[in-house]
């Protein structure tokens, strides 16, 4: 407003403008002096009526409060000066609240003042200026550069982080294109990005950077197409992700290890998640799951779940575990699983239970072992253990176990009938607190020996006047000490009956002895006997033989009573014979054998000889192998072969030509002597009788003999040891075979 | 019936040691038979020993051969024989056993002691000339 304008708002002037101010649409105000005068808009603006307001003074009291002076010097000062400016001044309304007013003045004498509320324009300017503030400083500290580019590349702006991560300045980057800015492979793709921004309106892509020390930063490139001052721009937010880059390498290689680790370990492990009540699903498993289930990855990953497999009995038990499993809490468990061959196998499984990322959610991590041999081992331990105990409640045999110290550990319950108390009473105690003190040390110095020497033991014990047999022995189990097992068994019966049967022994062997002893006496009393009998005879028959002789030769001429000599002659000769052989026989059974070398070639040539020079009437052939040696008694080979050649000889007597033999056979290793001859030979169904005294299968009168002498060949041959036989058919010869068993 | 040397006979003393009197009956027969007169006839061991032996009254018997039976009465044949042995005046003595036993044991032992020949019963005439032959009075 010109202050310069002459206005003169006195008198009837001053009622016109007072008009007029009245009806102006703004607040105005008329200040004469100290007289003031309000429209209506100034009241509404004050919230002061007219009639409130005295004075100016006590106008500018009202409405700046304390310091109404200052604003009083102020308009004083603008009002000499003519108002050359418009001022902002802060007011308080009469109810306390604060405008912004603009304030325009003219006038000297009379001033006509004008006020705007501008609260609501400041308002908004200084907000304004607030949002710019925040702007320039979202965008100068983002974290992730930001580039402002024209649409032919070129940069409008950048911010803080850009030029700084980048190492240019901000003057060098806004001379720029962003073709500069990328590795040739990244630049060669810029336009066809950016025709997809142009096209999508935005559009996300990894690229790379090139920094001012050429080092290459990776990048997530946000592009948008942006209003900007009036055209088009592009708005790209560049994060490094160097880092994640880096971590994503990380992870490869973190996860390739895994990988390879899972493949090795013989367990599997699974992470699994769930939300809120649903049940857990499987986010991940590795390890030896195929092996152990027989189930590949993909099949249980699959499923979602590997409950699957776990055993129906199980299911409930496992779940319920899991399902229970609070945020940090572990478990562990073992069930049954049923592998995709239908066979059953046992797995440990430690669980572990993790608070998710995402509210609600729950990781479970859980590593699985088969454990199925351990579990059958287990089960077979129990089994052995079950069966050990039946043993043990039944064995009728005293079942015991001590450790070091010699104490009952275990017992079969009949030692509770033996000791007289129950099993429970008895384990932990030691042996003297068991048995007597004699009985006991004894048992614990055996015991001990056992455990030192590590040698089983066996022995015999009286206890209450029973009689026990024990078996002791030391168990060595790793990194313990020493265990004493054994076994009694009550034996006091078996005593009993051992004693019995003793006694029985020594009857019967004294019985035996006497028996023995009276049939060597009988056997003693018959070869004194036979030798008495003998040689009692032996005088009569030798009287008989001289008087004969007498007789004979007393005959003078009595041929009959020469004869009748001659026959008693003959048959005390007879009987002389009988009696020598019988005195022969019972000889051959106590002579001790006199062995030595024996030629039976010379003696079987010598005693033939001798029969043909005797028997010069006789044609005999001889055949006699040369120097069949033998080891024997040679007086009884003389006798034997004496028999065996002699009876050749006489019943070859009616053949006309003769043929005797001896020689030797080799039968399997063993030589067997033979004579042979082609005389009358006998009938082999009287052969048993051969070799009995006295037997004759002859009459006396075709072969005259007593029957004694194969009974001495036999008895001879056995002292021996050797065998003797004989084949034979009547008419065509017989051979007697034998064999010394003690040649050589 | 010959006499088995020609007739130096009668001078040869035997003594006969026999208990039982029909050996001793038959000996003699022999004796006799081959033409021997003197026999003096002991019937035990005890009597034997007195004749050869005397009772120092000087009527010892001092024979050319002894047949001499060894089951006897009161000394038995065995302890005869050692005692004739054992006495510096017989040692040389001939004489012959006369025995029904058969026993290889009593022949090796009388054989040891010295005899000049051990026959079985009944004495035969080659007996006699065997012993005398042997004694050099055949």
């Amino acid at each position: 407003m010109n202050s310069d304008l002459p206005i003169d708002f006195s008198g009837r002037n001053l009622e016109l403008l007072l008009a007029l101010v009245e009806h102006i649409p703004s607040a105005a105000l008329v200040v004469d002096d100290e007289r003031v005068y309000c429209n209506r808009n100034a009241e509404r603006l004050t919230g002061y009526s007219g009639s409130e307001v005295t004075t100016f003074t006590d106008w500018l009291q009202k409405i700046f409060g304390s310091a109404h002076a200052e604003m009083r010097a102020l308009y004083e000062q603008d009002r000499a000066a003519g108002f050359p400016e418009t001022r902002e001044l802060m007011i308080t309304r009469r109810d306390g609240s604060c405008r912004m007013v603009e304030f325009t003045a003219a006038g000297r004498e009379q001033v006509f003042c004008l006020m705007h509320d501008i609260t609501e324009r400041k308002q908004t300017e200084c907000r304004l200026l607030q949002s710019e503030i925040k702007y320039r400083n979202l965008f100068d500290s983002a974290t992730d550069a930001i580039f402002i580019l024209d649409l032919d590349g070129r940069f409008i702006d950048v911010n803080r982080t850009a030029h700084v991560r980048l190492g240019y300045t901000k003057d060098e980057l806004l001379s720029m294109h962003i073709s500069q800015l990328d590795p040739p492979e990244y630049a060669a793709r810029i336009p066809e990005r950016l025709q997809k921004v142009r096209e999508q309106g935005e559009a996300v892509f990894e690229s790379a950077h090139l920094r001012k020390d050429g080092s290459v930063m990776p990048v997530e490139v946000n592009c948008r197409l942006h209003e900007y001052e009036g055209g088009q721009v592009y708005f790209s937010v560049i994060r490094d992700i160097s880092e994640r880059k880096q971590a994503e390498l990380l992870l490869l290689e973190s996860e390739e290890r895994y990988r390879r680790f899972s493949s090795l370990t013989t367990d599997y492990i699974y992470a699994c998640s769930r939300c809120g009540e649903k049940p857990y699903t499987v986010q991940w498993m590795g390890g030896a799951i195929e092996q152990i289930t027989g189930y590949s990855m993909d099949e249980v990953m699959a499923w979602g779940c590997w409950m699957e497999i776990v055993h129906p009995d199980d299911l409930q038990q496992v779940r319920s575990r899991l399902l229970a499993l609070a945020p940090g809490e572990s478990s562990s468990d073992e069930f049954r699983i049923i592998r995709k061959d239908g066979e059953i196998r046992w797995i440990l499984e430690v669980s572990r239970c993790e608070q998710g990322k995402s509210p609600g959610e729950l990781l479970l991590y859980g590593a699985s072992r088969d454990v199925t041999k351990r579990k059958n081992t287990e089960t077979a331990l129990r089994e052995v253990e079950t069966i050990f105990n039946l043993f043990l409640e039944y064995s009728p045999v005293y079942v015991f176990f001590k450790d070091e110290n010699i104490r009952a550990t275990r017992l079969s319950r009949n030692f509770e009938k033996m000791l007289g108390m129950p099993i429970d009473q008895i384990v932990g105690k030691s042996m003297e607190e068991l048995f007597p003190a004699d009985f006991a040390r004894k048992v614990v110095a055996d015991d001990r020996k056992v455990l030192r020497d590590g040698v089983p033991i066996e022995i015999e014990e009286e206890f209450m006047g029973n009689s026990y047999k024990t078996f002791k022995f030391p168990i060595y189990l790793e990194g313990r000490p020493p265990l004493l097992a054994g076994f009694t068994v009550d034996i006091t019966d078996l005593k009993k009956a051992q004693r019995e049967v003793l006694n029985l022994n020594n009857d019967l062997e004294r019985l035996v002895a006497e028996r023995t002893e009276a049939l060597e006496r009988s056997n003693e009393d018959l070869a004194g006997f036979c030798y008495a009998v003998s040689h009692e005879l032996r005088a009569p028959i030798a009287r008989l033989q001289g008087f004969s002789v007498m007789l004979r030769e007393a005959s003078k001429g009595s041929d009959e009573t020469a004869f009748l000599a001659s026959r008693i002659e003959n048959a005390s000769s007879q009987l002389q014979s009988v009696v020598d052989s019988i005195l022969m026989l019972s000889r051959l059974s106590q002579v001790d054998l006199s062995l030595r070398e024996v030629n039976l070639s010379e003696i079987v040539a010598r005693k033939l000889e001798l029969l043909v020079a005797e028997n010069p009437e006789r044609h005999v052939e001889l055949i006699i192998r040369k120097d069949v040696t033998v080891v024997a008694d040679p007086n009884l080979m003389d006798i034997c072969l004496d028999n065996l050649l002699g009876n050749a000889f006489k019943y070859t007597g009616q053949t006309s030509a003769a043929v005797i033999e001896f020689g030797v056979l080799d039968e399997s290793g063993e030589e067997v002597y033979f004579v042979r001859d082609n005389g009358a030979g006998f009938d082999m169904s009287y052969y048993e009788k051969l070799y009995a005294p006295f037997q004759r299968l002859h009459q006396h009168k075709e072969f005259p003999g007593i029957g004694i002498g194969l009974a001495t060949v036999k008895r001879i041959i056995e002292r021996h040891d050797g065998e003797v036989w004989a084949e034979s058919r009547v008419g065509e010869g017989a051979t007697f075979f034998f064999t010394l068993g003690r040649r050589g | 019936m010959k006499s088995f040397n020609g007739g130096f006979m009668e001078n040869i003393r035997v003594l006969l040691v026999e208990d039982n009197p029909d050996d001793e009956y038959l000996a003699t027969w022999v004796l006799k038979k081959g033409g021997i007169g003197l026999v003096s006839v002991a019937r035990d061991g005890r009597e034997a020993l007195d004749m050869l032996y005397g009772e120092g009254d000087g009527t010892d018997l001092n024979p050319d051969l002894v047949i001499l039976d060894l089951r006897l009465p009161k000394i038995d044949g065995k302890e005869v024989l050692g005692r004739i042995r054992g006495d510096s005046r017989t040692r040389n003595l001939p004489v012959l056993v006369l025995t029904s036993s058969e026993d290889s044991g009593d022949r090796d032992s009388c054989r040891k002691l010295g005899i000049i020949d051990y026959c079985s019963k009944p004495l035969r005439e080659e007996d006699i000339r065997k012993a005398l032959n042997s004694i050099g009075r055949g």
